[in-house]
């Protein structure tokens, strides 16, 4: 045994020995290979590499057994480690490690495709979890590509379903001269639009309008009744057009369903009916604040564009945010949030656009509100 | 030298065992969180995060939580309660009971290597200082028809393990080179020389008409295997089809299921 040889801890297996094998060194030499001292007879067993034959053997086939007969007929084994093999055959003569070298490519070959399986067993196991997490994190924008799909005439007949549902149970009328100058207003602030619009006026204390894909327009007699001036109305109805011209509603029926579809996919559980429970959901809707943000500096847009003063916007906000008390009754204010800052943002961009020509809206105000009074018992 | 603490035990029953376990004063053994049937005066209870070996105490706490997190993975509880005999005198005794019909199999780790792969769930007590953790079958054709699924257990140490199978366990020395070919689900445990691999039954009709399924499980030594009779997972589909309304067996990919452990 020479100076810089390499000696390595193995295990060797024989019948004579218990199960677990004994622990022993073994270098390698040559084309022998040299197990030092064994425990049952003290001397050294030299054995030539050509009569071993080399395997991957083990739980997870990590090791290197070299197994031979020995001369007395019966089955043994060494065993190292896989680093350690590795070294004992760096150290022999390179044609008699032939075989070990033979399968230790296969070894490597079979260990790749075992990598990549598993790999691909891993990414069986979790892809719900990933594609979940890339839609909890695209969701908004998913949710606007797929709404870049929807045709206005499929928007139109899906918003004819959201509002058959969601205003089932209200008193809605088209009749009256506080329906007129509702319809008027609208109409002035959505010439040019292409959307089919419906204005509708719903007998109810509640201060709100809502506004559902394709145009279906809804303004409770509340909101009338809140507002000093036409000017006031036109505004919170440019706000809420805005969110069918920008198809907010869209984008938020489409997040919603496509979140409960994903939900039902990962969890198996396809008996919910979507759509209706989606249009039930939509009374209540909150956009999120960009969205609102937006639907604001777009209804102001679209005053500019119909000459009719902002102010109206600004100070039914304010006003509303003044009223604390008679909160319950402002589903308006409470879907719309943090108002004073959007009062603060309002204002500003109105003083940012200059040339405002403005008209004077040509309608009676008093007699609006007259008409809402004495309209309130002819609604079935 | 030895952190691991000597016990005197002995198995009590027949189908149904339970193994009594003699503790000196300060001796302890640790449990699976359950397994416990009776205690003597003496000897303290207490829960403990991880499985009390000296490998985990060193590791601090994150070291523990991820032991503690393989051990939930096994099937295992995050917690395993020491007996501790606290007194100042006497042998007092401790005695754990095997959860179904089976039988229990000390495993003295010393004489076996200091290591052993055994069945998920398998573990019933040992002394304290034995470790426990994952092994993870990283040959995806034994994780899948194996019979044991990916996840088994390691059982580390030079102290005295319990473990228990269904059935009856058959203890087999497998010479070098030396291969048996086992119904999948029937290997209980395993020392980590053994090369466990899966082989096709052969032939079209044996495969599907054989009624030992696609593949068997093949072991190779050298090294010892313990096989059990009746795993529980084959108790319990006999029980369902036997039962009024009952289905049969799972699917091949039952293997892929029980990745998940639900047994």
């Amino acid at each position: 045994m020479s100076t810089n040889q390499v000696v390595v801890r193995g295990r060797f297996y024989s019948p004579a020995n218990p199960a677990q094998g004994e622990a022993i060194t073994a270098y390698s030499e040559a084309s022998d290979l040299v197990i030092a001292a064994l425990q049952n007879n003290g001397a050294d067993l030299r054995l030539p590499l050509v009569a071993l034959k080399p395997r991957y053997g083990g739980f997870n086939r990590e090791q290197v057994y070299f197994d031979w007969k020995s001369a007395q007929g019966e089955a043994c084994s060494v065993c190292f480690s896989a680093k350690d093999a590795e070294l004992l055959m760096a150290q022999a003569q390179a044609t008699a490690t032939q075989p070990y070298q033979q399968v230790r490519r296969e070894q490597t070959k079979r260990k790749r495709r075992s990598t990549i399986g598993l790999g691909l067993l891993a990414l069986y196991l979790i892809l719900p979890f990933l594609l979940l997490l890339i839609l909890l994190w695209k969701s908004h924008q998913i949710a606007a590509w797929v709404a870049g799909y929807v045709s206005i005439e499929q928007e139109q007949a899906l918003g004819e379903m959201v509002f058959a549902n969601a205003t089932d149970g209200m008193k809605l009328r088209q009749t009256g001269y506080d329906y007129e100058v509702l319809k008027s207003i609208g109409e002035r602030l959505t010439q040019g639009s292409v959307y089919d619009y419906h204005w509708y006026l719903a007998d109810t204390e509640e201060i709100n309008a809502f506004a559902v894909p394709g145009g279906y327009v809804v303004a409770n007699t509340g909101l009338l009744k809140a507002a000093d001036s036409a000017e006031e109305v036109a505004g919170v109805l440019a706000h809420e057009v805005q969110h069918v011209e920008q198809r907010h509603t869209l984008e938020d029926i489409i997040y919603s369903l496509g979140w409960q579809a994903s939900i039902a996919l990962i969890a198996g559980d396809v008996s919910s009916l979507w759509i209706t429970q989606a249009a039930t959901q939509l009374t209540s809707l909150k956009f999120s604040r960009e969205l609102e943000t937006e639907a604001d500096i777009k209804g102001l847009e679209a005053l500019h564009k119909a000459n009719i003063a902002p102010q109206g916007l600004v100070t039914f906000f304010e006003k509303l945010a003044e009223s604390e008390e008679g909160l319950d009754s402002l589903t308006f204010l409470s879907t719309h949030p943090a108002s004073d800052q959007r009062s603060a943002n309002l204002k500003k961009a109105i003083q940012q656009q200059t040339n405002w020509t403005t008209l004077a809206l040509p309608y009676d105000w008093p007699k609006v509100k007259a008409a809402v009074e004495q309209n309130k018992h002819t609604i079935k | 030298m030895s952190s691991m603490d000597i016990v005197d035990y002995q198995i009590f029953g027949a189908d149904s065992q339970y193994v009594e376990i003699e503790l000196d004063p300060g001796e302890a053994a640790v449990g699976e969180a359950g397994a416990m049937l009776y205690m003597e005066q003496d000897i303290v209870m207490e829960t403990i995060f991880g499985d009390g070996s000296a490998s985990t105490q060193a590791q601090g706490f994150f070291g523990k939580l991820m032991k503690a997190g393989g051990r939930l993975v096994t099937g295992e509880s995050l917690f395993t309660t020491v007996y501790m005999h606290q007194g100042k005198m006497w042998k007092r005794k401790v005695a754990f009971a095997a959860p179904y019909q089976g039988q229990i199999v000390p495993m003295p780790l010393n004489q076996l290597g200091g290591e052993l792969i055994c069945q998920r769930d398998s573990f019933l007590c040992a002394a304290k200082g034995v470790s426990l953790s994952i092994a993870f079958q990283k040959k995806i054709g034994t994780g899948l028809f194996g019979g044991e699924g990916f996840i088994m257990q390691r059982l580390q140490g030079d102290g005295l393990a319990f473990i228990h199978a269904g059935g009856s366990l058959i203890e087999r020395t497998l010479r070098p080179g030396e291969k048996l070919r086992v119904d999948t689900g029937c290997l209980a445990a395993l020392m980590p020389s053994v090369d466990y691999d899966i082989e096709y039954v052969g032939g079209l009709k044996t495969a599907f008409f054989g009624g030992e399924g696609l593949f068997f499980a093949s072991l190779t030594g050298p090294g010892k295997v313990w096989l059990q009779s009746l795993p529980l997972s084959r108790l319990a589909n006999r029980i369902v089809r036997a039962a009024p309304g009952g289905t049969g067996e799972t699917s091949v990919l039952g293997g892929l299921g029980s990745f998940f452990g639900d047994n």
